[in-house]
């Protein structure tokens, strides 16, 4: 019994190391894509001027492309994961996230029965133009960063958006492994502390029964 | 001047105030009613109401449409707009005559090809069609008019190496360019050659191009020192060396 909990502590132990070199490496991982985007920034400037690459081609207040969805998995130990998940239609998640709407529900179109005829079909065509063309007319930009600066972008400022994309996924990366060594430490604490308790059992255990018998020659003799 | 519209037309859009735009515009590109550039929203309403009285106004013939300013539209009036400019400027250097015209025409000649090639090369991958792309290469320069047809059809990058490889000014320039960290790009090349060409103006008296050659040759050293700056600051002193030097 003891030997099996000392066995379970140290495969934590072991856990819990190998969980903090993957963080190491991960966050290693981060810095360098952090690193080479805004490399490729400042190349990009060179390229095109300072002036085409500035806070003045983007808007101060920005939609969303992608957002961060955390899941728990089941299983012995609750653990949350970390995900990078995109927007299909950025448009369509703004105008939806005024209605309360279930989330399934994002990524369909239109509501309502399907049209009988191809008259029906025309016009819903036309009608769902016109709602795009609605949408498109407050000039909010394109969803890709990327034509904020040049619709004809030099190779190092598409460069650039690939690091900082890979940077957004590696923290991604970093805060479920950040969980999970939270867990395993938990883990290894509750361990621990049981494993402590009953050797301080045993050992009180056996203080007793070795008071216990020196008594008992006495008593014999 | 082209680059002050562009800059105005890009920050309404994105809904910057023009109290932060007006300060970070060219002082050598401004003209009266800059400012109402931003309430324009059709090119056609840009030509009309604000730029018909501008000196862009006969740069501008080719850029009217009832089309909405959207990203793409932009960056093809943009282009539109620098390809007339070349080309006129081109026309009136060779007028010129003399030194002048030899050490301009040459200088603006690489411009207009270095413009094809980056335009070629940028639009892969892009939704802008081979038609479109061909009615944004300037009409002057060696690759005039062989290699802009080859250009216009070119899908990738080697396609582009290979007609530039044509060229002999041209072939040493793609010769160990790369996107690797230590290598270096098509365009540090090519601004190592206007460099050059810039440098080499200076060499033949009582002609204008020194003039140009000066501005451009001041504007490298700008880019260089903007270069070291972003170098210290994100802690990349090893690749402070990297600018292109003069002289």
């Amino acid at each position: 019994m003891a030997a099996d909990k000392e066995r379970e502590l140290d495969f934590l132990c072991l856990t819990l190391l190998e969980l903090v070199a993957e963080i190491h490496e991960k966050k290693q991982e981060q810095e360098k894509c952090l690193q080479d985007g805004f490399l490729c920034l400042a190349k990009a400037r060179y390229a095109l001027g300072v002036d085409r690459v500035s806070k003045l081609h983007y808007a101060a207040e920005m939609t969303p492309n992608l957002f961060v969805d955390c899941s728990k998995s089941d299983g012995d130990h609750t653990e949350e994961k970390w995900d990078i998940l995109k927007c299909v239609n950025s448009k369509f998640y703004e105008s939806q996230s005024q209605e309360p709407t279930d989330s399934t529900e994002l990524r369909r179109r239109r509501r309502g029965s399907e049209p009988d005829s191809p008259e029906d079909d025309d016009k819903e065509l036309d009608a769902l133009l016109q709602e795009m063309k609605v949408k498109e007319k407050p000039k909010v930009s394109s969803t890709d960063p990327l034509r904020w600066f040049a619709v004809l972008a030099p190779q190092s400022l598409r460069q650039a958006q690939t690091a900082f994309t890979k940077a957004a996924h590696v923290s991604c990366e970093i805060c479920t492994l950040r969980n999970k060594l939270d867990a395993t430490k938990k883990r290894y604490a509750d361990a621990r502390r049981t494993h402590e308790a009953a050797l301080i059992e045993s050992s009180s255990k056996t203080t007793e029964d070795n008071t216990a018998e020196p008594q008992k020659t006495e008593s014999t003799d | 001047m082209i680059d002050n519209i562009i800059l105005l037309i890009t920050g309404t859009i994105h809904q910057r105030q023009l109290s932060e735009l007006l300060p970070k515009c060219h002082p050598l590109g401004r003209f009266d009613q800059m400012e109402t550039v931003t309430i324009a929203s059709t090119t056609a309403d840009l030509y009309n109401a604000i730029l018909v009285d501008s000196p862009l106004a006969p740069f501008f013939k080719e850029c009217i449409s009832e089309e909405d300013l959207n990203e793409m539209n932009i960056e093809i009036i943009r282009n539109t707009l620098y390809k007339a400019y070349l080309e006129a400027f081109y026309d009136w250097c060779k007028d010129q005559g003399g030194a002048t015209a030899d050490v301009m025409c040459e200088i603006l000649a690489f411009e207009a090809d270095r413009r094809s090639v980056i335009i070629t090369i940028n639009s892969f991958g892009t939704e802008l069609s081979k038609e479109d792309r061909a009615k944004l290469y300037p009409r002057r320069g060696k690759l005039f008019p062989d290699g802009l047809i080859e250009l216009s059809k070119a899908d990738d990058y080697e396609t582009v190496k290979r007609i530039a490889e044509c060229y002999a000014d041209y072939k040493p320039l793609f010769e160990g360019t790369g996107n690797n960290p230590g290598d270096k790009t098509l365009e540090d090349k090519f601004f190592e050659h206007e460099v050059t060409l810039n440098v080499n103006s200076f060499m033949q008296q009582f002609q204008y191009g020194v003039f140009y050659s000066y501005v451009k040759l001041k504007e490298q050293e700008c880019r260089n020192i903007i270069w070291i700056a972003e170098c210290i600051a994100q802690r990349h002193r090893a690749k402070i060396d990297s600018y292109i030097p003069i002289m």
